[in-house]
């Protein structure tokens, strides 16, 4: 995977049924047409959906109204379809608003393994989706929290760059982990990321520990992370590591190679 | 009975002798700035101002360009001096009722310093507000209320999730909710057939655990809303108290500034708890539905600043007295007010910036002048002003909405208390129309303003005229008047007054006589107007109008219009009328004619039965029939039939002043004795055969004159006119010298008997002991020939005369 400034040639977006999948699709739709590059969607059917289903005892709790009905296999079936034409609908209306080109392709399977199986190649990988038992925010756009972490990799900078256009483009404030067991550390890698922040951007600079998954989730967990944006490490490739990341985010996880 | 004397040239033109006059220009003199002799006027506007009270307005009437505006307008300015300056008026929005703008009342001058304060307040709102709300503080305060909700929900839910991961379930998000699904030993969703292969206790120890917790997560969701609520509220809260702190002391220092003024004080914390309530609409950027917004409350930031404006509708920073307004055009529009519309979107918008003041809110506290033919001449504008002084409140009310031409949103204005003096202005017609046919009229306007037309010329009043003559130009900045001038000026005005003992006071005639005589004596390089001067501006003033006067002598001249000035002829007289051309009137001889024959007393006046004789005229004309009848035919049946008519008249005659004239044809007619025509005859007469008083009787005398002269005078020429009209003569100088040379005669006639001698040179008679007319008398004739028309009627009736007559039946 190679990722630049100026363009990125793939940027792969993988969604499951949930409203956040929606939300990243916007994003990830956002991210290409600012880098002129082809967006690649990958739509994940739960198979754990199905399953369930075929129990006898199978039953849905409305999100809303906190009613439950019977789960059945068709019904899911059906429910996902329309979710597949509502994917199709958001990306077709951004095709027209955004001039981009997209390919959707429809898996069944779990969502976090299909996602790291089909990113291979991909200069951006974003994951949509909502782990865990947490009710999903409703956080306006206009006051989600963009994070990222900068190590000062070079995988760390293009993250970098990409958290600081989505923030540039809405008038968001940045915040950066700086993961640096030395204060000396430190400073130098926090001049770093100011530098290629620059001035139009907000930017405030957190220490963490570590750039370990644990550091990552207890630096946003309770800060209302609506976008984050990480340099995809070899501590960030396996689906555990992704769960868990994804189970503390209110929006979009990105991960740039 | 003495025949009439010529009168003397002495009595045809009252003189000012310039030497009597103690000053050898108007430089010297003590302008006059008022009027003359309108004291019983200018103690009424007096009377007027100064009474407390409804209805004292004030009706000024006269005849036009008698300065009776120069002169309302004049002492209103200074009655103004002596009053306080009233108050400012302010329309602000009413937050109750926004269709109801609320009127404000403040001291001179400080609604625009309220209207500054709020200007400047709207613009500290536009910025500190959203700072307040772009703060970090609110920020944090904000993710603070959400993060506590969120980890609400989250510890509620994480304790369900540990329960569930305790029964080896695993919790998952569906498209549109929550469902718990049993995991197998590697971690996955049981599969079915696997559960399936499960015993019935664990399949029923699964299908137990999961309804469980389905219920618990129900009983948690269900409450998720209330708790959003109950944030909503937090966060409402919030943001009411960062309002209130980034307004409140932006509003307070206003207040502070207008703490004497309860009700400004009172609508500053509208204000302010409107702002509180309405934050949201400070926050958001799009302009919104902002143009209706007395009305619908509006929307966006634009919109809701707009609220706060204030519409300064009346400003008296710069008035230091009472005002006095005066409108040349009152509509009902102009008066009262009026609420402006905007199209917006194809449709009509207001709002309470829109309301705009009318003369009566300008006037409030003061006065307002007001032309009456105007006012009557604009739709509803009287009503308008009849209703306000009735009502003593100014309340803006479009006649649009009134009469339903315009369907859309409109305001209803708080009404402003009135406070006001009208005074209209117009001719004095218009003031006995309305107080004879309006009944408010007598209510509202109880003061009349009546101004007089002419002075008396006494021994003081050549030198206030002088006065008032040099009043006016130094107001109009004239060349000073040489004693002469001023002499001259009060000639003319004793003549424009149709009366040697009077001086008219028509203050745009004299305006404009001494601003021309100003112009011809500029054009000689006089450096002070002299008689000469105002003799060529009369002059000149005739020459400029006389066209038609002119065509009419040349006419009379040519013979084309029959007039005699010469000879003797039965039945005929020169009768005289006045042509009036608005500046200028002349007087026009007319030849009239009268025939008799038998008839049964009916006398027919032609101009009548043609339709061109008006009511005073037909009346004059039947006052002959009956002076007829009682003179001649007391104990008889007046057994003639006659008619009159003015020769080559062809438009309507109006008027009595020629039924001397005609009586005379008509007794020439009957006694057919001829009457002179180098006489021409003016007045009217009552059934006694008095001579009265006519108008115009300058005019007529000089129109008879310059026929005459045109011919040539023949020593014998004059003209009789009322006895009563004798000292109205003020006639030209060329009439005069005529007179005095003896080349032309002016006779003041009593009776018409007096006339009948003139006009005929035989005695009219009086009756003698018998009551018989001398037989040689133009009465005596008359009789004699009217007892021989009865007599021929009589015979008419009774063919059968003679013997057979006593044996005829009586009928």
């Amino acid at each position: 995977m190679a990722a630049t400034e100026q363009s990125l040639h793939r940027i792969l977006v993988v969604v499951d049924a949930s409203p956040a999948g929606l939300a990243a699709l916007e994003t990830a739709a956002a991210l290409a047409a600012r880098r002129s590059a082809q967006l690649e969607t990958l739509f994940v059917e739960d198979v754990n959906l199905f399953h369930l289903a075929e129990l006898p005892f199978a039953r849905e709790l409305d999100r809303t109204s906190g009613r439950d009905r019977p789960m059945s296999e068709p019904q899911v079936a059906q429910t996902l379809n329309l979710f597949a034409q509502r994917v199709r609908r958001v990306l077709d209306t951004a095709t027209q608003n955004l001039k981009i080109r997209y390919s959707l392709r429809i898996v069944r399977g779990h969502y976090v393994a299909e996602a790291i199986e089909a990113s291979s190649g991909a200069d951006v990988l974003l994951l949509g989706c909502i782990r865990g038992l947490r009710y999903p925010r409703r956080t306006p756009a206009s006051r989600r929290a963009v994070w990222t972490l900068y190590d000062g990799s070079e995988a760390a900078s293009r993250a970098l760059e990409l958290a600081r256009d989505a923030c540039r483009a809405d008038h968001l404030p940045l915040n950066v982990l700086i993961p640096a067991p030395r204060p000396a550390q430190a400073g130098t890698l926090s001049a770093q990321a100011r530098q290629i922040v620059g001035d139009e951007v907000a930017v405030r600079l957190f220490d963490v520990a570590s750039a370990d998954i644990d550091g990552i989730r207890n630096a946003v967990k309770s800060r209302d992370c609506g976008l984050l944006v990480l340099p995809q490490g070899d501590s960030l490739r396996t689906p555990a590591a992704a769960e868990a990341l994804l189970e503390v985010l209110n929006g979009p996880l990105v991960l740039v190679a | 009975m003495t025949r009439p004397q010529p009168l003397p040239p002495e009595s045809l033109y009252r003189r000012c002798v310039p030497d009597e006059l103690p000053f050898e220009s108007t430089d010297e003199l003590t302008p006059l700035d008022e009027l003359v002799g309108q004291d019983r006027a200018l103690e009424s506007v007096r009377f007027a101002t100064g009474i407390d009270g409804d209805g004292f307005n004030i009706y000024a009437l006269g005849t036009p360009g008698t300065g009776k505006f120069t002169m309302v307008q004049r002492m209103l300015a200074k009655e103004a001096e002596q009053r306080p300056t009233p108050p400012d008026w302010c329309y602000v929005y009413n937050f109750d009722e926004p269709h109801k703008p609320t009127a404000l009342r403040l001291p001179p001058g400080r609604g625009a310093k309220l209207r500054a304060d709020m200007d400047q307040l709207i613009e500290d709102l536009g910025n500190a507000i959203p700072a307040a709300f772009d703060s970090e503080e609110y920020r944090s305060r904000v993710e603070e209320l959400e993060q506590e909700l969120g980890e609400r929900r989250d510890t509620t839910l994480a304790d369900i999730a540990q329960q569930a991961k305790e029964h080896h379930i695993q919790f998952i998000h569906t498209p549109t909710g929550f469902a718990f699904a049993p995991l197998d030993k590697d971690g996955e969703v049981i599969r079915p057939d696997n559960f399936e292969r499960l015993s019935k206790s664990e399949r029923e120890r699964i299908q137990h655990s999961v309804e469980e917790l389905q219920k618990q997560l129900q009983r948690a969701v269900r409450q998720f809303p209330q708790w959003q609520k109950e944030m909503r509220e937090k966060v409402k809260e919030l943001d009411r108290e960062f309002a209130s702190f980034a307004a409140g002391h932006l509003i307070e220092v206003i207040q502070q500034r207008h703490a004497d003024l309860p009700d400004v004080v009172a609508y500053l914390e509208a204000v302010e708890r409107n702002i509180v309530d309405n934050i949201k609409e400070f926050r958001s950027e799009g302009e919104g539905p902002g143009v209706i917004l007395g009305l619908t409350g509006g929307g966006g930031k634009a919109a809701a600043l707009h609220r706060y404006r204030v519409n300064v509708l009346i400003d008296h920073t710069d008035l230091s007295a009472a005002p006095v307004i005066y409108q040349d055009l009152p509509t009902h529009a102009s008066l009262i007010g009026r609420c402006e519309y905007q199209a917006h979107m194809g449709t009509l918008t207001t709002d309470f910036t829109l309301i705009k003041p009318g003369d009566l809110h300008r006037a409030n506290g003061g006065y307002l002048i007001l032309d009456v033919h105007e006012l009557l001449m604009q739709p509803f504008a009287y009503d308008a002003i009849k209703r306000a002084l009735r009502s003593r409140e100014l309340r803006i009310e479009s006649l649009e909405k009134r009469f339903g031409l315009i369907s859309t949103v409109s305001l209803e204005p708080q009404p402003i208390p009135l406070d006001v003096k009208v005074v209209l202005i117009g001719e004095r017609m218009l003031y006995y129309l309305l107080s004879h046919y309006d009944p408010d009229f007598r209510d509202l306007f109880k003061v009349a303003a009546d101004f007089e037309d002419a002075i008396d010329r006494d021994d003081s009043a050549a030198m206030v005229f002088a006065r008032f003559i040099a009043g006016i130009l130094k107001e109009k900045g004239l060349r000073a008047l040489e004693q002469g001038a001023v002499a001259r000026v009060i000639e003319h005005s004793a003549r424009l007054s149709e009366d040697a003992d009077k001086l008219s006071v028509h203050l745009r005639s004299l305006s404009d006589l001494l601003r021309e005589a100003d112009y011809w004596a500029g054009d000689v390089q006089h450096t002070r107007t002299t008689r000469e001067d105002v003799q060529r501006a009369i002059d000149a003033q005739i020459r400029r109008s006389d066209r038609v006067r002119e065509r009419l002598y040349e006419n009379i001249q040519k013979n084309t219009i029959k007039i005699d000035t010469a000879g003797t002829k039965v039945g005929q007289i020169n009768g005289l009328s006045v042509i009036d051309l608005g500046t200028f009137s002349f007087g026009q001889p007319s030849r009239i004619t009268a025939t008799t024959r038998l008839g049964d007393g009916k006398l027919m006046d032609i101009e009548r039965e043609t339709e061109l004789g008006g009511s005073i005229h037909t009346k004059g004309v039947l006052i002959l029939s009956n002076f007829l009848a009682a003179r001649y035919a007391k104990e008889q049946p007046l057994s003639l039939s006659a008619s009159l008519v003015f020769e080559q008249s062809y438009g309507m005659v109006e008027g009595d002043s020629a039924s001397l004239a005609e009586l005379c044809a008509l007794i020439s007619a009957i006694a057919d004795v001829p009457i002179v025509q180098s006489f021409a005859v003016t007045g009217s007469v009552n059934q006694l055969g008095e001579v009265q008083a006519i108008g115009g009787v300058n005019q007529k005398i000089e129109g008879f004159f310059d026929i005459c002269r045109e011919r040539g005078l023949t020593d014998d020429q004059g003209v009789l006119i009322p006895a009563s009209n004798a000292r109205h003569l003020m006639l030209r100088t060329d009439v005069v010298e005529a007179v005095r040379e003896g080349k032309f005669a002016i006779y003041a006639v009593e009776t018409v008997d007096e006339a009948l001698e003139l006009l005929t040179g035989l005695p009219a008679g009086e009756r003698d002991e018998e009551g018989r007319f001398p037989e040689d008398s133009v009465n005596g004739r008359a009789e004699l020939r009217l007892s021989a028309l009865t007599e021929l009627r009589q015979q008419f009736a009774h063919p059968e005369t003679g013997e057979d007559e006593t044996e005829g039946e009586e009928v």
